[in-house]
């Protein structure tokens, strides 16, 4: 539990920050080199098959940032841990971001190859109202002025919302809709050929390392806002 | 029951002190399920095909923009710090605080429903299969929804937040309830399945709410 002491995630953040920035820079190059040059067209998608490499990880990410802050805000709630707190408030708009990017470029791959912007299926359903929790989530932590009460009603919410989280995964399988079955994480192993599944998995690295470049980031903002805070009252 | 029914007594009171509150959910009920057809037109078949989505939308607005006297009363002057200390088993009391809310809002939006599917124009069938459904979800929506009145106690104008805030765990019910009344050929979708699914999502959250309200009361309330 070091790593919770603010002073101490702020040296090991100065420290790794740009290690971090420039691994997630390498992998998103190599991996989109891969993907337009190297990895083949879909026989049926063609070229539209290159959305997928944006689409799949952001959805992978949008959803394992959520429980990202599900988790760190059980830990502030029960162990009682701040930094856990402000982890949490700092993924939240990068979650909003990237379930952004993937409704929008579902949108953008939907009309080619279903002929259809928008369909109210259960997986695009779902993910709509993920937007939404995230947005309300981001609402909350906005109304505070230094106060930690609304931190906890947003952990309480955040909570409430992992039940989305679920239904989403599942929404596949559950109902039939117009959206593919998974064809990586599954039990009998992925059915995506590995000339399309390692660019994805790069791209997927790329991503990570982005993300938590810029989470990063905003957790050292936020540290140093509540510093200045502190300094002030004194 | 001595630990609730004092509660509901006095909040019963209070409502009925001051009747435009209960009043001014049906009003607003009306007046939403009567705008509806003007937006949409006045073909019959056109209405037919969608008003049970409509009833239940025009019943989730004038429960979420209702809820926030739930609580606001009791937290401006005090009481409901009293409640939360006082009480031996605050979560009693605070259930019963959303049992009497259901009796003054909830209960006559209910009696008003038919009049509701009526101005719809919703098949006399289904009149009877949708109010059962929302009667069966309607613990679900208020418990829920005094979570989002609890959240914004502190907020200056808190209805509209909370609307926001629990439309999200609205559009399951909002599925499941409309379902078996739209015509899709893949899934067959039976009442018995949603009235199942809509008791399911009840009774869980007549079990697990009640804790985390009383945990963001105690927290808005300090």
């Amino acid at each position: 539990m070091k790593v919770f002491n603010p002073n101490r995630l702020l040296n090991l953040i100065n420290k790794f920050v740009l290690y971090i920035f420039i691994l997630g820079c390498l992998f998103l190059a190599f991996g989109f080199y891969y993907v337009f040059f190297i990895s083949p067209n879909d026989y049926q998608q063609g070229i539209m098959v290159k959305i997928m490499y944006i689409h799949v990880p952001s959805a992978w990410l949008s959803m394992g940032i959520y429980t990202l802050i599900a988790i760190a805000n059980l830990l502030f709630l029960i162990r009682k841990i701040p930094t856990a707190s402000i982890i949490a408030k700092a993924s939240a708009p990068l979650g909003l971001i990237f379930t952004l990017i993937v409704l929008i470029s579902g949108i953008f791959w939907g009309r080619p190859m279903w002929g259809v912007w928008w369909v109210w299926d259960a997986r695009l359903t779902s993910m709509l109202v993920l937007l939404f929790i995230y947005l309300g989530l981001i609402l909350i932590y906005r109304m505070e002025n230094g106060e930690n009460k609304y931190s906890k009603i947003a952990a309480v919410y955040s909570i409430l919302g992992l039940i989305n989280i679920p239904i989403i995964k599942f929404s596949v399988d559950w109902w039939n809709t117009l959206h593919q079955p998974a064809s990586v994480l599954r039990l009998d192993g992925p059915t995506i050929h590995t000339s399309m599944l390692y660019p994805l998995l790069i791209v997927f690295l790329g991503f990570i390392f982005l993300f938590l470049y810029y989470l990063l980031l905003s957790i050292k903002i936020e540290l140093l806002e509540n510093k200045f805070r502190q300094s002030k009252a004194n | 029951m001595n630990h609730i029914v004092p509660i509901i007594k006095r909040d019963l009171h209070i409502y009925f002190r001051n009747k435009s509150s209960i009043l001014i959910a049906i009003i607003f009920f009306l007046v939403v399920t009567s705008i509806l057809p003007i937006g949409i037109g006045p073909d019959i078949k056109v209405l037919e095909s969608i008003s049970p989505g409509l009833l239940w939308i025009a019943f989730f607005l004038s429960i979420l923009l209702n809820i926030s006297i739930v609580f606001e009363n009791d937290f401006k002057d005090g009481s409901l710090d009293l409640i939360l200390i006082e009480s031996e088993l605050p979560e009693l009391a605070i259930i019963s605080k959303i049992i009497s809310f259901w009796l003054i809002v909830v209960l006559p939006l209910v009696i008003f429903l038919p009049l509701g599917g009526i101005i719809l124009n919703l098949p006399l069938g289904n009149i009877k299969q949708i109010i059962l459904l929302i009667i069966i979800s309607s613990p679900f929506m208020i418990l829920i929804a005094s979570m989002g009145s609890a959240m914004a106690l502190r907020v200056s104008n808190p209805s509209l937040l909370i609307t926001i805030l629990i439309i999200p765990f609205y559009i399951p019910i909002l599925i499941f309830g409309t379902l078996p009344f739209i015509e899709n050929d893949i899934m067959n979708f039976s009442f018995s399945r949603s009235l199942m699914l809509l008791t399911s999502a009840s009774i869980f959250a007549i079990v697990f709410v009640p804790y985390l309200l009383i945990y963001v009361l105690k927290v808005n309330s300090d």
